[in-house]
């Protein structure tokens, strides 16, 4: 009997297992999916987050994105390898179509310390927001519009993004069927229908964001933003590089042959860009923008308060709501710039303190104006000296001289003076001093010019040698500012008509007058009147390169404009930096470059297209000259 | 000869020795049989069973002969007449009857003979713990001896390679504690992201690292099910083949007890390292390249000049870092006791080892606490069981492992990897204090150089090495509690089964570290006595002086439920049938801290399997299999699979037709098998779910006047509704052979066909907008096909001489047959068509000899500005472009195709002397990060001799150089994936030799493990291979392969 109990025990065991029909159902219940994203405006707000986080952050330090750096206005010390000063793989023809240290375009782990940004993901995101966004239960009308308008100027501005660095790109206008072959065979769009169509995404967008945002919500997007940008963008397709230029792209066609570049200067172009300026310009003051100026109540010179508005514009409030448009306000991107860039005030070597490691190309020196608000090589005062010798009795070399605000509000020289720790320190910047060579190469963070950046240093800045931490100004930096729009108006009308109309000078001397500095007639009447034609051109661009420097901006300035080649190949200057004595280090030498300086035009304008993108898309076609 | 009786019996008796008879006090007298069993060819037949009888059957002893064929049985009483049985698989029982004990004792010889049909009595462990007869086997299965296992450090699977026919293993580290090999049951069949064999120990599913640490001494059997027949009941997770484990158990030994002790101490070194050049040539080489680059040079003639005249030990370093940190040899211990005894109703095995293991690193006497690797492991296997009735048996069967590894803070592999690449000559290993002005007690100043990138200071082996510690505690355990019924009250034959099983593992890590303090010489002053004063200067972050202390955890804990009913070879005239009906169950859980659901959710499995096998006269063999098996992990209505499989085999042999033949070819059986198994393993979990992440903060986006981060929801992996696991079909045709009772083959030809291969697409463009999320779907499909084989010879040459032979062979080659890959690659890209795992890059067609060569060669995109003397790629597709579309398979793949292992084992009176050859073929090595004076990230990098004494330079413009053109920074055209870089990493080397010497109850032994190594890559040793799947470590620059002697004794009583 014993028996027959265990048997029945243990089938009766089994059959109970049996019987657990419910043993597999192990369901994640609180992981969330998709469908939780539309049940509450909580959830999609933070959606509407993410959608800008892919955004490539041009501020960093050591640049996520090539711009801050590889533009030939601003440029780190000789020693970083490009693996984390991705910039210089352009200026020393690293990138290419098998490893491209800007990964916008797909993803992979080579080359080791590549930037990431999957923008095409959050253009994705971007549509699955306008296809979804009505199903949130009682959504307000004022969020339904503002994350429509928010998604369709992302769209837009991701599009502008990756054309900017990869010229005609493939447009996503809507979400593809990942079930559907033909669908993922998409062309690139000619670059002209890529404008148009994301000029169209921005004005749509500008229809429904509100022009300016409560404090709390500064960074999203707004209406301003959308017409700020479409004037950049409009800008940069009416410029000479990307408007009729059959001299670089005459053969660049996608498969059906369809030329991606239009050939033939269509100079409608820029009246189109003009009026965009113009729009985003009306817009902007409208909603309050101005350019910034800091009166203190202290009664200042002309020229002192220009160079005061100039430099705290950047540095001095928290948030620049009067002229900033669009900003990083990243604080460790701040914070990076200001420890990289800073004067080194401690000895001996101190890799946590301000390191004078970025700093200003002569390229950057030589582009400011005189204080008379004209070139150096056409101001009289300075046209006829070498400027690269110091006057009898002087500490410095006469270029640092007789320059316009805006230089002393941005560059720091030797012997010259630098607001720092609240106090002024006078910088010292020849072989062995405290702001010059060290003697070793191996240290890595010196600069390779001689010079200082000014512009992003609060005089608030220190090093408190007790606890070893570098004091850093908190603020935000310009991604597009009012002053880049009046630029932008003056560039297009000076293109489209040929002269400066008087609202283009209004513009022009709105910049001027607040960096202090003449008039651009006044200034041009010491020389007999504001140049023309090409001269004029030349001087607008000069005019702008200068208001933006190290703004990021001229990295796609000189590209637009077609002399990318021939101001990010050519040898670099610098002063004798091992030099310990006026005689030896006020000396032109060749700048200490990380590699050998190779720029293929009109290769390097643009990113390469990663070769896994062409083997996977049969109607995708490679840039010229990869 | 004195015992006429025993002349009767089938054996030849004869008296070995005297015996003496014992009489004790007050009690009946005993005496002592003692004998000897040999086979017919007079060789010593060990772990035979002798089962002694009373003359009214009562079973009064059970004990086992010795390595020596000796056995001894006490206290019988003198005058009586006893009958033994002796038992040995492969042999025919015999029976001895009518033993009489003298009062002096009596000594027997007992010889056995071979069954006719080899070893095919012999029982095979199969698929949940089932024992079947080897004869009437129509699976795969190789079955190894576990004394053909045991190996001379505690890294057990590290006895794999070549010694079982159907694995391939390579070991990737010979760090004590992390010496694991990795195996695959017939090589690698799909690109998915499980491998790995199911392992099974006593009915539990176990890790490959409890494997690892398994004592050679507890195991029984050890049985690899390598086709469909055997892996088929383990329906979606026997794709990539089942190792079956049993343990030992104790005998009906009368309440006698046998005990096994074997302790060994030993030595072991590295089997080959990779020489650095010294500090002169590294500065040579150095400014050699800032030349190519145009730049000055760097390290100034005074600066050589100091070091090649040793001026100042500090002022002019020159550190040999390896032997800095490493020494040349190091010690080992271990110990193993063994237990096992029992009677009719209750029976035991236990064992207990110790192994103590010490890494090769020195003990530092400027750090306070030891720098060395220290493994200690301690493993019991406790197995009792008992019979509650006479059809009633119930078991326990424990397995604990627990390991203490102490090891330095900084990976002792990233150690390894320092002291290759770390600068000589820029910093000594520390200034002593007398030279450090201010010094502060018990701070050790490093040297070092300032500045890599990104701020972090250089490299210091010996400040890493120094850094800190950390303990580790790892324990598994496992216990299995069965209850087997025999119910022939119902029908003869059947057995019900129910089996519970645990298995837990707990790891626990902490580690104390502190930042080091770091000195730089900023210039040097010579006194007028010619002392040096160095100006030193603080560095980097200031170090401190206490311990910073972390913790790790982690663990996983296993339930597994199985009953079953097996008709157990039931004999009805010529037929045999065999049945079993399963079911089974089992939940695992994460014992770690991680709070993502995904950890916290069980893991569920659940699944009925069956087998039915049936012979005819143990001629004609059939069996059906089948598993059904669900997994948690898919959705619902798509969670059981079904695997059937079918097999069939004929003993040719024993057919009558064959008679005639017999006594040459004494075993001839072919056999098939065709079936079906999965593999459910995936890399995610739910994989049909489309899933967001909350919370995170965002970077790109700060809000308002404090720049507030919001968060933000990100979709992270988009849901596959269809997702299933992999299926492998499996096809096997198997030959037994066995020719003059003394010499078996087994070969085997398989072929495995995955398909629904669960991969991420590559295919999908990236403006489609799934990055880093793109879906996955079961699209790839792989054939693996090969043969593997295993051949044993045993014979005895006369009565002293005892000779055998063994070699196993494996071949696994497979091909991937679908892979979604992007769809305008060109055919020479594809792996489609290559094996999984093959090194793929650029063909290199040596080095450019000059500019004109450059010229007139396609251009290579890698960079703008190729040099003589950079690598010269060939341009596959004649687009006059070298890019990544050039890219093609250019060598085997970097998993041997090919593993084998012979060698010989004989015996001459009591020495004995074995040894083992093992090899691979078909094997590449891809070097990579093997770049002087940088990684691409840092700069200050080492050159390695080899790149030292040979590469293209202006002075040596040899195109064939060993290393290209130097250079101080990454050249891109240079450090591709190439031809260039690919080396045979075949080998053949001596894996183990063994002498030892019997004497009596005792043997003593002195073994050796890769002691030899013969192969054509001369950088390190080739099994450490090329870049491992993580591109870290292997590439030589990992801790390296070991050999080692040991000295050990053993000791064997009952």
């Amino acid at each position: 009997m014993k028996r027959i109990y265990t048997v029945a025990a243990l089938l009766f065991g089994m059959l109970a297992v049996f019987s657990c029909k419910k043993y597999l159902d192990v369901i994640p219940n609180g992981t969330a999916s998709l469908d939780d994203v539309w049940k509450s405006e909580t959830n999609c707000q933070q959606f509407v987050n993410t959608l800008y986080s892919q955004r490539p952050n041009k501020f960093y330090g050591t640049t996520f994105a090539p711009d801050l750096l590889g533009g030939g206005d601003w440029i780190s010390g000789p020693k970083g390898t490009v693996q984390y000063f991705r910039y210089k793989s352009l200026l020393y023809g690293q990138e290419n179509a098998n490893s491209s240290y800007f990964q916008y375009m797909t993803s992979r782990s080579a080359p080791a310390g590549n930037a990431t940004y999957p923008i095409y993901k959050m253009i994705r995101y971007c549509y699955l927001l306008l296809d979804n966004v009505t199903k949130v239960p009682n959504i307000s009308k004022a969020n339904l519009d503002s994350w429509r308008g928010e998604a369709l100027y992302l769209i837009a501005f991701y599009h502008q993004t990756l054309l900017e660095y990869y010229g005609p790109v493939v447009l996503l206008k809507d979400n593809i069927n990942l079930n559907s072959d033909d669908e993922m065979d998409l062309p690139r769009s000619p670059f002209d229908s890529c404008v148009s169509f994301i000029a169209r995404e921005y004005d749509q967008a500008a229809q429904l964001l509100p022009a300016t945002r409560p404090t709390a919500q500064l960074g999203y997007a707004t209406a301003v933003m959308a017409k700020s940008y479409k004037s950049r963008l409009l800008l940069l397709a009416a410029s000479k590089q990307f408007n009729g230029n059959a001299a670089d792209y005459a053969n660049f066609k996608s498969k059906d042959n369809t030329p991606l570049m239009s050939l033939t200067y269509d100079k409608q172009k820029w009246k189109v860009a003009l009026d965009a300026a113009q729009d985003a310009i009306i817009n902007a003051e409208s909603a309050g923008f101005k350019l910034y100026t800091h009166f203190t109540g202290a009664s200042l010179s002309a020229f002192d308060q220009g160079e005061m508005n100039y430099h705290d514009a950047f540095c001095e409030p928290s948030y620049n709501t009067d002229e900033f448009i669009d900003v990083n306000a990243g604080q460790t991107n701040v914070q990076v710039i200001q420890q990289c860039s800073g004067p080194r005030v401690i000895l001996p070597y101190n890799a946590s303190s301000f390191r004078n490691y970025f700093t200003p190309t002569f390229d950057a020196v030589e582009a400011y104006y005189t204080k008379n608000g004209l070139p150096l090589n056409v101001d009289p005062l300075t046209k006829n000296l070498n400027l690269y010798t110091v006057a009898p009795g002087d500490s410095t070399a006469l270029l640092n001289r007789n320059r316009e605000p805006r230089f002393y509000a941005s560059i720091g020289f030797d012997r010259g003076k630098m607001a720092f720790n609240n106090d002024t320190l006078i910088l010292r910047c020849r072989g062995g001093e405290l702001q010059g060579d060290l003697g070793n190469d191996n240290l890595e963070y010196q600069g390779c010019t001689g010079y200082v950046m000014k512009k992003y240093m609060h005089k608030s800045c220190y090093w408190n040698n007790t606890t070893k931490a570098n004091i850093y100004k908190t603020y935000v930096f310009p991604s597009l500012r009012l002053a880049e729009l009046y630029l932008n108006y003056a560039e297009a009308d000076f293109e489209y008509n040929g002269s400066l109309s008087a609202a283009s000078l209004t513009y022009l001397n709105k910049i001027r007058a607040r960096a202090g500095l003449p008039g651009f007639e006044n200034s041009w009447a010491l020389v007999g009147g504001i140049p023309t034609g090409e001269q004029l051109r030349q001087v607008l661009r000069q005019e702008r390169t200068i208001e933006l420097m190290m703004e990021g901006r001229r990295f796609f300035d000189v590209r637009r404009w077609g002399i990318a080649a021939q101001e990010l190949g050519k040898p670099q200057k610098a002063w004798n930096l091992k030099g310990k004595t006026v005689a030896t280090f006020y000396q032109i030498t060749a700048m200490q470059e990380t590699g050998i300086r190779i720029f293929e035009a009109p290769k390097t304008n643009w990113l390469a297209i990663p070769i896994e993108e062409l083997n996977k898309n049969p109607n995708m076609v490679q840039n010229p000259g990869y | 000869m004195k015992n006429l009786q025993l002349c009767k019996c089938l054996l030849l008796l004869c008296l070995l020795g005297c015996a003496r008879a014992q009489q004790t006090y007050g009690q009946s007298r005993h005496g002592t049989l003692k004998g000897i069993v040999t086979s017919q060819t007079d060789s010593y037949l060990s772990d035979v069973t002798i089962t002694l009888f009373n003359k009214s059957g009562l079973l009064i002893a059970n004990t086992a002969s010795d390595s020596l064929g000796m056995f001894e049985i006490n206290m019988l009483e003198v005058d009586s007449s006893y009958s033994a049985s002796f038992s040995r698989v492969g042999y025919k029982e015999r029976r001895i009857e009518n033993i009489l004990i003298k009062a002096k004792g009596n000594s027997l010889l007992a010889k056995m003979e071979r069954r006719d049909t080899s070893n095919l009595s012999e029982v095979v462990v199969v698929a949940y713990g089932t024992q079947q007869k080897k004869a009437n086997i129509v699976g795969s299965v190789t079955t190894v001896e576990p004394k053909d296992l045991v190996v001379t450090s505690g890294s057990f699977t590290s006895s794999f390679a070549g010694k079982v026919a159907g694995m391939i293993a390579v070991q990737k580290s010979g760090q004590p504690g992390a010496d694991a090999s990795n195996f695959w049951i017939r090589g690698i069949a799909t690109f998915g992201s499980n491998t790995s064999p199911l392992i099974v120990l006593d009915g539990v599913e176990i890790v490959p690292e409890m494997l690892n640490s398994l004592a050679p001494e507890s195991i029984k059997s050890f049985s690899l099910l390598k086709d469909a027949t055997a892996t088929a009941l383990y329906g979606s997770r026997g794709a990539n083949g089942v190792l079956i484990i049993t343990t030992k158990t104790g005998g009906d030994m009368n309440g006698k007890m046998n005990v096994n002790l074997r302790v060994q101490g030993g030595m072991s070194q590295p089997t080959r390292l990779t020489p650095v050049a010294d500090g002169l040539n590294y500065m040579k080489n150095y400014n050699e390249a800032r030349t190519n680059e145009g730049k000055p040079d760097y390290y100034s003639q005074d600066k050589i000049n100091g070091t090649a005249n040793n001026l100042n030990a500090y002022a002019f370093p020159s550190n040999d870092w390896y032997h800095i940190l490493f020494k040349d040899r190091t010690f080992n211990q271990t110990a193993d006791v063994s237990v096992s005894g029992g009677s009719s109703k209750v029976n035991y095995f236990l064992n207990a080892a110790v192994y103590n293991e010490n890494g090769i690193l020195k003990r530092q006497p400027t750090g306070s606490f030891n720098t060395n690797v220290n493994n200690k492991k301690y493993m019991f296997q406790s197995n009792v069981s008992g019979s509650i009735t006479s059809t009633t048996r119930i078991g326990v069967k424990m397995n604990t492992q627990i390991q203490y590894t102490h090891e330095p803070y900084v990976d002792p592999n990233t150690l390894f990897n320092y002291a290759q690449v770390a600068n000589q000559t820029d910093f000594p290993a520390f200034y002593p204090t007398s030279l450090v002005p201010n010094a502060e007690p018990g701070v050790i100043y490093y040297g070092n150089a300032p500045n890599w990138d990104g701020g972090v200071t250089q490299v210091n082996p010996l400040a890493n090495l120094n850094k800190g510690y950390r303990d580790d505690y790892l324990s598994y355990l496992t216990t299995v509690f069965n209850v087997d019924q025999d119910l022939p009250f119902i029908t003869k034959g059947l057995k019900a089964r129910v089996l519970a099983s645990f298995y837990n593992k707990t790891f626990s890590d902490q580690f104390r570290y502190n930042t080091p303090t770091y000195k730089t010489m900023n210039g040097y002053t010579i006194d007028n006595n010619g002392n040096y004063n160095l100006n030193l200067i603080d560095i980097g972050s200031p170090g401190s002086s206490y311990f910073t202390y972390g913790v790790n955890r982690a663990g996983k804990r296993e339930v597994n439920f199985q009953g079953s009913l097996e008709y157990e070879n039931r004999v009805f005239d010529k037929h045999t049938i065999n049945a079993l009906v399963l079911y089974h169950q089992k939940q695992s859980d994460d014992n770690g801290i991680s709070s993502a659901e995904t950890d916290i959710l069980p893991h569920r499995e659940q699944g009925v399997a069956g087998r039915l096998s049936y012979n005819y006269d143990s001629r004609y063999l059939l069996e059906y299999n089948f598993g059904y098996t669900g997994s948690e992990n898919f959705v619902q209505g798509k969670r059981f699979g079904f695997f059937p499989s079918y097999a069939v085999g004929w003993n040719i042999s024993n057919e009558r037709f064959w008679s005639p033949l017999k006594n040459k070819i004494n075993l001839l059986k072919i056999r098939a098998s065709y079936g079906k198994a999965g593999n459910d393993a995936l890399p995610i979990r739910f994989p049909y779910l489309t899933t967001i992440s909350t919370g995170a903060a965002l970077s790109n986006l700060n809000l308002g006047p404090n720049y507030t981060a919001p968060s933000g929801i990100n979709l992270t992996g988009i849901g596959n509704e269809y997702a299933t696991w992999e299926v492998s079909s499996k096809t096997d045709i198997g030959l037994e052979l066995g020719l003059f009772h003394n010499l078996n083959v087994i070969i085997d030809f398989f072929q495995d066909k995955r398909t629904g291969i669960f991969m991420q697409r590559t295919s999908i463009p990236n403006y489609v907008g799934y990055d880093g999320t793109l879906p996955y779907a079961n699209i790839g499909a792989v054939n693996n096909r090969g043969v593997d084989a295993s051949v044993e010879y045993s014979r005895n040459f006369g009565k002293d001489f005892f000779l055998s032979f063994r070699a196993a062979f494996t071949y696994a080659h497979n091909e991937v047959i679908d892979k979604d890959e992007p769809p305008l690659i060109y055919k020479y890209q594809s792996v489609i068509g290559h094996p999984i795992n093959t090194v793929f890059g650029l063909e290199a067609q040596g080095l450019f000899a000059g500019q004109d060569e450059i010229s007139k060669s396609p251009t290579q995109t890698f960079t703008s500005g190729v040099k003589p003397g950079d690598i010269k790629y060939k341009d596959q597709n004649d687009d006059n472009n070298v890019d990544g579309n050039d890219v093609t398979a250019i060598g085997n793949p970097t998993i041997p195709e090919i593993v084998y292992g012979f060698g010989p084992s004989m015996r001459y009176k009591g020495f004995d002397l074995s040894f083992y050859l093992q090899g691979t073929a078909k094997v590449s090595l891809l070097m990579a990060n093997h770049h002087p004076f940088t990684d691409g990230a840092r700069t200050g990098y080492n050159i390695e001799k080899w790149i030292s004494d040979d590469h293209w330079s202006t002075t040596n413009p040899n195109v064939n150089a060993a290393y290209p053109r130097l250079s101080t920074t990454i050249n891109q055209n240079n450090v591709q994936s190439s031809s260039f870089f690919v080396y045979n990493a075949a080998f053949l080397r001596l894996k183990t030799l063994e002498v030892g010497y019997t004497y009596r109850k005792l043997r003593v032994f002195v073994s050796g493990t890769n002691l030899l190594t013969f192969t054509k890559f001369k950088y390190w040793d080739p099994e450490l291979g090329g870049v491992d799947a993580q591109g870290r470590y292997g590439n030589g620059q990992s801790y390296p392969l070991q050999k080692t002697i040991n000295v050990g004794v053993q000791y064997n009583f009952n």
